[in-house]
């Protein structure tokens, strides 16, 4: 189903008023214009024979057809209709031709008789009895007969002129309705995108007050429903932050189970196994290297447990990777032959998480990268359907995937350097505090490519 | 009143296309109309005109202070208004500026004056309808030199002052008789090619090819009035078969001018602009002459005359006569109350009923008149007479009886009625009755319409008692006009009140009826 907007709707279901209301006020007016030019028509008519009655009876007794011709001439002629004068049946003279006269009178066919007009199929037709006072009888009748077609012609018009006139107006009602609705749903509209933009920006204050009752209200109940998921979600992201760092505990003592492991076996050797000078120096070189491990790792694990999430929020994610990237290359600025690509979509990806921890992991990752990259280095923020992926690529030589692990709990040096590196264990750390992980492949660009899923 | 019908001048029917068809180009034959008369007119001179023939032309040539529209209304023609005075015995009349003779000369006042100045002179046979003009009478007898209610005022004024109020004074000077003529029409000779002002100028008078007598006329370009839309008019006197015959071949625009039925086999190819007439067909009985001198006789004989058998014959949509009047006009009786007392006829002398011989159906129709009567015992022949001689009788008062329709001049039942007036020279039936004139003349001077209606039926019931007429019917006038003619108004007055300038041929139309 299509939607579209409330005053497309509107004006949409008004469609049959717009059309049938003029129509039938055009149809209606035409009519009442009709029977009131016929009514108004038959009574002037009526009252013109009946006030010349008298004057004709006179003539009608003398006979004086000429004179009788030309008064119903002149009427005629005056007022666009024709004129009969019968006796017994027989036209004595007539306005539409002196061959109907002395010939048999027959009265047009009635279409509709109202007694002494009747409505024929092209005239009105009024009559009255020739008569004067103290006359004699006559037997004779006058016709008087108006053309019907110019009243229809013109109640036509007219019905024309209102349907017109009708349709104009309903449109420009219907159309005021619309506009009316439209502005109307102003309000509406804003109290929308405020909604949207509190989505997003978890700012209440962007609500402002629209004056309407029903809308206020609901802008309240969105305010305080707001406000309680924003506590719900507070309260939420503190004890996952708790769940989270329980669970970093539990990783590091089972990430120093094996080295701790291997370091008593290697022990346990030292002191039961009749070893020779070689190998006793082997051991020992061995236990100080798992010590050193052990060591390194255990000063990772407390740097990591150092590391704790405050309080997620719901943030658009893409500052956080800006931000992260600008550091880096700040921190990088010497390096100014690297070309450094950063791609972020368009939209805003809102993703519970805590800004501060996660740019610093995205910035140890970019950091590594221009440390170890030849000349290219691209972060890119992709979103998929369960997850949102930060890659950080370069074109370095690469890490082998069997020191992935090691690097990641932080058990040996970064490459190139002596010293511990707490750059991946960190970052590792922090996407566990967010749920997620890191992942390495080999980089499209010939290094390394780490990604932060979360 | 005038008399319809009925020329003599059946003459070489036998070739029935027109000298037109043919050899003219077809944009001369476009513009051409051609209408078809029973004669031609006896007279060109308007103050003779005493028939249809005439008074058709008279209007198409000439030009009057006034004019009927098509529903009988006035209309300047050279009057550009007019104005009567509170008395309703003065009017006064402003002629229109620039209005022409046919020959270019300016029309003036003194035109007017002189042109009805003619109209009460002793010559003229119209001075019944002038003659309450006042000072008419002594210029009709010669006792005066002038007529001294007319008069030409400055700035294009006409001034008539009448005797007595007289409304249908105003239909006399919208009528065929009352034109205004150019002085040259004091020379006879000017009526063999006459100049008036109307829409249509006389061009000549002549034989066709099939020596048929025809009028042309052309439109007079400097006409004041509405133009002409027909460029030029052929009248051509036909007798009424060959008028149908040629109005079926189609070189014939319109037969207004024939007493139709509407039955006739020509209205299959032509259009029936039907319509009352102001018209009653009679026979007129003449009192000078026995045995009509005796009133039971003439009662008698009109109760022989089965009218309504012969209406019903010839003229079926025809309306049946109970009167002289016509149905439409003041004085029309919706029935009949007179009976003749008479039931067999009296003794008296052979009758002569002249019978114009012009009518198609002349021969059926005489037959059918003069078999009933003789029936009934009536000595009685019908003789069939041609136009001119059976006017020429009409005016002596020499006929015992004749047929005639009895025309409405002016849409005025005064000027039908006054016909029976003892001391008018147009009175054809000799009769002189105390009583009537009494009505006629108070008729002539009530202003009140109901109580001029009264009196005019008074006067037709009088009539009917004295029974100088037989009324057969009050015709319905059956115009056939052709396809390709348009805008043809029949007129409930008389045909030639037509008004021809306001036809228009369809060119399309006559191309068509031409391949045929």
């Amino acid at each position: 189903m299509t939607s579209q907007t409330f005053a497309r709707h509107v004006y949409s279901a008004l469609k049959p008023y717009r059309i049938g209301i003029p129509i039938a006020v055009s149809i209606g007016a035409g009519l009442l214009v009709a029977v009131s030019i016929l009514f108004l028509r038959a009574n002037s008519d009526y009252h013109l024979i009946r006030a010349i009655a008298p004057h004709v009876s006179t003539l009608v007794e003398t006979q004086d057809r000429a004179e009788i011709l030309r008064m119903l001439n002149s009427i005629a002629k005056e007022r666009g209709v024709e004129l009969t004068l019968v006796q017994s049946d027989s036209v004595i003279s007539s306005s539409k031709s002196v061959s109907e006269m002395d010939l048999g009178f027959s009265s047009p066919k009635a279409l509709l008789d109202f007694d002494r007009t009747i409505i024929s199929r092209d005239s009105i037709v009024t009559s009255t009895s020739v008569a004067r006072e103290n006359g004699p009888f006559l037997n004779s009748q006058i016709y008087i007969f108006s053309p019907l077609k110019p009243i229809l012609l013109s109640c036509l018009i007219l019905a024309l002129a209102v349907l017109a006139l009708s349709f104009t107006a309903s449109q420009i009602y219907a159309l005021k309705i619309a506009r009316t609705i439209k502005q109307s749903l102003l309000p509406i509209e804003e109290l929308d995108q405020a909604i949207r933009e509190l989505l997003i920006r978890k700012d209440d204050t962007l609500f402002s007050p629209t004056g309407i009752l029903e809308l206020d209200s609901i802008r309240q109940s969105l305010i305080e429903t707001q406000r309680a998921l924003s506590d719900a979600t507070d309260r939420l992201a503190q004890n996952k932050a708790k769940s989270l760092v329980a669970d970093s505990y539990k990783r590091l003592i089972h990430d120093l189970y094996t080295p701790i492991a291997a370091l008593r076996e290697t022990i346990k050797d030292v002191d039961h196994t009749q070893l020779d000078s070689s190998a006793l120096e082997k051991s020992a070189s061995k236990i100080s290297r798992l010590a050193e491990q052990i060591l390194n790792q255990v000063s990772a694990g407390k740097e990591n447990l150092s590391v704790e999430p405050s309080i997620f929020t719901e943030e658009d994610i893409r500052s956080c990777v800006l931000e992260a990237s600008e550091q880096a290359l700040l921190a990088f600025k010497n390096r100014d032959q690297v070309s450094f690509t950063g791609k972020l979509p368009d939209l805003p990806i809102v993703v519970p998480h805590d800004p501060e921890i996660l740019r610093r992991a995205i910035t140890n990752l970019v950091s590594n990268a221009l440390r170890a990259c030849k000349s290219v280095v691209e972060v890119e923020l992709l979103v998929k359907e369960n997850s949102v992926s930060v890659k950080v690529s370069d074109d370095g030589s690469g890490i082998e995937q069997s020191d992935v692990g090691l690097l990641l709990q932080g058990r040996t040096t970064s490459p190139g350097s002596s010293r511990p590196g707490f750059g991946l264990p960190s970052a590792n750390h922090i996407a566990r505090l967010h749920g997620g992980r890191i992942v390495y492949s080999k980089s499209p660009l010939g290094g390394a490519c780490f990604e932060i899923r979360i | 009143m005038s008399l319809k019908n009925f020329s003599s001048f059946v003459l070489f029917t036998l070739v029935t296309t027109s000298c037109t068809k043919g050899n003219p180009t077809n944009e001369v034959l476009n513009q051409t109309y051609v209408k078809a008369i029973y004669a031609l007119p006896p007279t060109l001179d308007p103050i003779l005109m005493n028939d249809t023939a005439s008074l058709l032309v008279s209007n198409l040539i000439y030009e009057g202070l006034l004019r009927f529209t098509s529903d009988l209304q006035f209309e300047g023609a050279l009057a550009e208004s007019w104005s009567v005075d509170p008395s309703g015995k003065r009017y006064e009349f402003i002629l229109r500026e620039n209005i022409k003779f046919h020959d270019g000369s300016k029309i003036t006042a003194q035109d007017v004056v002189r042109s009805l100045t003619r109209a009460v002179s002793p010559q003229s046979t119209v001075y019944k309808y002038y003659d309450c003009i006042v000072g008419a009478e002594d210029y009709f007898n010669k006792k005066a030199k002038t007529v001294n209610g007319l008069r030409a005022g400055a700035d294009n004024k006409v001034v008539i002052e009448l005797k007595l109020p007289f409304p249908p004074f105003l239909s006399v000077l919208a009528g065929a008789t009352a034109k205004v003529l150019p002085a040259a029409a004091e020379n006879p000779r000017f009526f063999i090619s006459p100049v008036g002002a109307g829409p249509f100028k006389f061009v000549s008078k002549l034989k066709n090819k099939n020596g048929n007598d025809e009028l042309h006329l052309e439109k007079f370009e400097q006409y004041a009035g509405t133009q002409p839309k027909i460029s030029k008019l052929i009248l051509r006197s036909l007798s009424e078969a060959d008028a149908l015959k040629q109005a079926s071949d189609g070189s014939i625009y319109d037969l207004a001018n024939f007493p139709l039925s509407g039955k006739e086999e020509v209205f299959k190819t032509g259009v029936d602009m039907h319509a009352p007439v102001a018209a009653t067909w009679i026979i007129g009985l003449n009192t000078r002459k026995p045995p009509f001198n005796d009133v039971n006789i003439r009662k008698a004989f009109r109760a022989a005359v089965d009218a309504e058998s012969f209406r019903s014959t010839f003229y079926p949509d025809a309306i049946p006569a109970n009167g002289y009047i016509p149905k439409g006009l003041p004085g029309y009786l919706e029935s009949n109350k007179v009976v003749d007392g008479l039931q067999k006829p009296p003794a008296h002398k052979q009758i002569t009923v002249v019978f114009p011989e012009v009518l198609d159906r002349q021969v059926e129709m005489r037959s059918h008149l003069e078999k009933s009567l003789r029936q009934k015992g009536w000595s009685v022949s019908f003789v069939a007479m041609g136009w001119d001689k059976l006017m020429a009788g009409y005016d002596r008062k020499t006929h015992q009886a004749f047929v005639v329709s009895m025309n409405m001049d002016y849409p005025d039942t005064e000027f039908l009625i006054r016909n029976f007036e003892s001391n008018n020279p147009d009175n054809f039936s000799g009769l002189s009755d105390a009583r009537l004139d009494g009505w006629i003349r108070e008729a002539r001077s009530t202003q009140d319409r109901l109580r001029r209606g009264e009196i005019y039926k008074n006067i037709v019931t009088r009539l009917n008692d004295l029974a100088v007429t037989v009324n057969l019917f009050h015709p319905r006038a059956h115009n056939w006009v052709s396809h390709c003619v348009k805008d043809f108004v029949p007129n409930i007055l008389a045909d030639y009140y037509i008004d021809y300038r306001k036809i228009e041929l369809d060119v399309n139309c006559i191309a068509k009826v031409q391949l045929l």
